[in-house]
């Protein structure tokens, strides 16, 4: 909250003091930009400094209670006798502060974004429900290179139009810099991002060793023709243990490391006016964290800490369809699924080790006026793990946002 | 004989190979030219909605949409100068002219507010633009 008012602070300010001049260097020459709605311009450094969020509403029914992300799906065996959940939430409401600068190198452009998913020591639905600040991008975009914390290029390019998320979705926001040539209908970037071994013990938990050396190197080429979108990624990471814990009082007795690859292609097809098919597909040999939120590990560890790595996969194909400018729909089918080294694991853990996960959602979204979107969704998924265990959940989502 | 045969079946082979070609009259690759340009106008109006992007990548997705509107402004513009110059006499010629030339103007004021990111103008900008193309459609087409 604390953060917040410190970055509110600098509008409320030169509100007050009435500050802001038109800039003449760089910029179009007609219209003040002190005229256009939602900008403030600073006087110094001929910085614009633009401030906006949305305000988002998700109400959401849960069959049966449980978490629609691919490794949290409620087993059936754990969810017996649970009937469902009705669950409404604004935490999924935005504030950035973004601003752009004209130096000899071009526009230079930054961005701080919030999202209310952030701390719930304070927070809880009897009350005030007052969920804390998290911080989701700070970068800096100047003469190519990308500095901060954003999406990872290895993130799939086009995104399904649906209010969940799909089940294989490619999404990590960390740390990174990245270069890019980008010509307007194509794009060539290269990525040094911040590693994260992710690695299954032999009593199936997840651990994360904090030894990493070698920052994620992701290579990535866009491709914007007037049928569509196209990109591709290529991604190394080195995998590794530098004599991790096992436990409080135990390490492993050697270190090891493996080299993952990873590969992932995003498309988009224009159809009929203004409909399109959008399909994704991602493998890797170590891919681990970055398919499905987690739901699988880069790798195992054995008692003696060697690591083996572990191919994973995913793809999702949608169609949108417009019904008219205001009224559309997708259908969205999406599957993802590892395999894991079951030889290191214990045969009693089986059921702790996600195996596949496969989903389907289909929605319509009304947008009535100009930045404002209600929308409702229904969504099925099916988890299944290791000792062949299912789980399944039904959501129907209501969501009302508006973007300021 | 067989030579003959063989020359003529292949020369028949090879002709329907070819597509036949279709000359577009520049009304006719206009209208082309606008269907696409409705398309991005509307991926451009649709951009706020792209799941997960930060607003600098939504002003990323503005800017390539906004360059390719601005691209296909000007090859339009090129198509109605040479339907004018064919059609057209005197002071419609003249206001036609005017208006392209308008057209032209505009389409490069989008270049440079894309290219400058200066994303909150891009709005207005668009707008004189369909307020150009409505004038002209209603002048020498009849209707919008």
């Amino acid at each position: 909250m604390s953060r917040s008012l410190f970055l509110l602070s600098p509008c409320i300010f030169l509100m007050a003091s009435g500050l802001g001049m038109a800039s003449e260097v760089g910029e179009t020459k007609e219209g003040n930009p002190l005229q256009n709605k939602g900008v403030i311009e600073l006087k110094t450094d001929k910085t614009v400094l633009s401030l906006g969020g949305r305000i988002d509403l998700q109400s959401m029914y849960t069959s049966p209670e449980g978490s629609f992300f691919a490794g949290k799906i409620p087993l059936e065996k754990d969810s017996i006798g649970e009937n469902g959940q009705l669950f409404m939430s604004a935490r999924d409401s935005r504030l950035w502060v973004k601003t752009r600068t004209p130096t000899k190198y071009g526009v230079a452009r930054a961005i701080i974004e919030t999202d209310f998913w952030g701390d719930t020591t304070n927070a809880n639905e009897k009350n005030t429900n007052s969920y804390g600040v998290r911080l989701r991008h700070v970068y800096v975009n100047i003469a190519g290179f990308t500095v901060g914390q954003t999406n990872s290029a290895f993130n799939s390019t086009v995104m399904l139009d649906t209010i969940t998320h799909t089940i294989n979705e490619t999404l990590v926001r960390q740390p990174l810099i990245r270069y890019s040539i980008d010509n307007y209908n194509y794009a060539y970037d290269i990525s040094f991002e911040q590693p994260e071994t992710t690695l299954i013990n032999s009593s199936a938990t997840m651990i994360t060793p904090k030894d990493d050396v070698v920052p994620d190197v992701i290579l990535r080429m866009r491709y914007y023709p007037s049928w569509g979108e196209f990109s591709f990624a290529a991604m190394g990471r080195y995998i590794t243990q530098d004599r991790a814990d096992i436990n409080s009082s135990t390490r492993y007795l050697q270190s090891d490391g493996k080299f993952g690859h990873a590969y992932n292609l995003s498309l988009r097809i224009n159809t009929f006016t203004y409909d399109d098919i959008r399909f994704d597909a991602q493998y890797g040999s170590g891919l681990g964290r970055y398919l499905a939120y987690s739901a699988f590990a880069a790798g195992s560890v054995d008692d003696n800490g060697n690591i083996k790595l572990q191919e994973s996969y995913g793809g999702h194909l949608a169609y949108r369809h417009w019904w008219n400018l205001e009224l559309r729909s997708t259908f969205a089918i999406s599957y993802a699924a590892t395999q894991n080294n079951l030889e290191q694991i214990q045969a009693a853990q089986l059921d702790k080790l996600n195996k596949d996960v496969k989903a389907l959602q289909v929605n319509l979204l009304y947008s009535p006026v100009k930045n404002a979107l209600v929308g409702l969704e229904y969504s099925k998924a099916i988890r299944r793990v290791e000792s062949l265990d299912e789980g399944v959940i039904e959501l129907a989502t209501l969501m009302f946002r508006y973007e300021f | 004989m067989y030579k003959n045969f063989f020359i003529l079946t292949s020369l028949l082979f090879l002709s329907s190979c070819s597509q036949p070609e279709v000359k577009k009259n520049s009304i006719a690759m206009h209208i082309d030219q606008n269907n696409k340009l409705y398309i991005m106008m509307h991926s451009l109006n649709s951009s706020i909605y792209k799941k997960n992007r930060s607003e600098l990548e939504i002003d990323d997705a503005k800017r390539r949409y906004a360059l390719n509107i601005a691209t296909n402004i000007k090859q339009s513009s090129n198509l109605l100068n040479r339907y004018g110059k064919k059609n057209l006499k005197d002071d419609n010629l003249k206001n036609f002219f005017d208006l392209n030339e308008q057209l032209l103007t505009h389409a490069s004021k989008i270049e440079l507010i894309a290219n400058n990111y200066e994303m909150e103008k891009l709005d207005n900008e668009i707008e004189r633009l369909n307020n150009i193309c409505t004038s002209c459609h209603i002048q020498f087409r009849g209707y919008r």
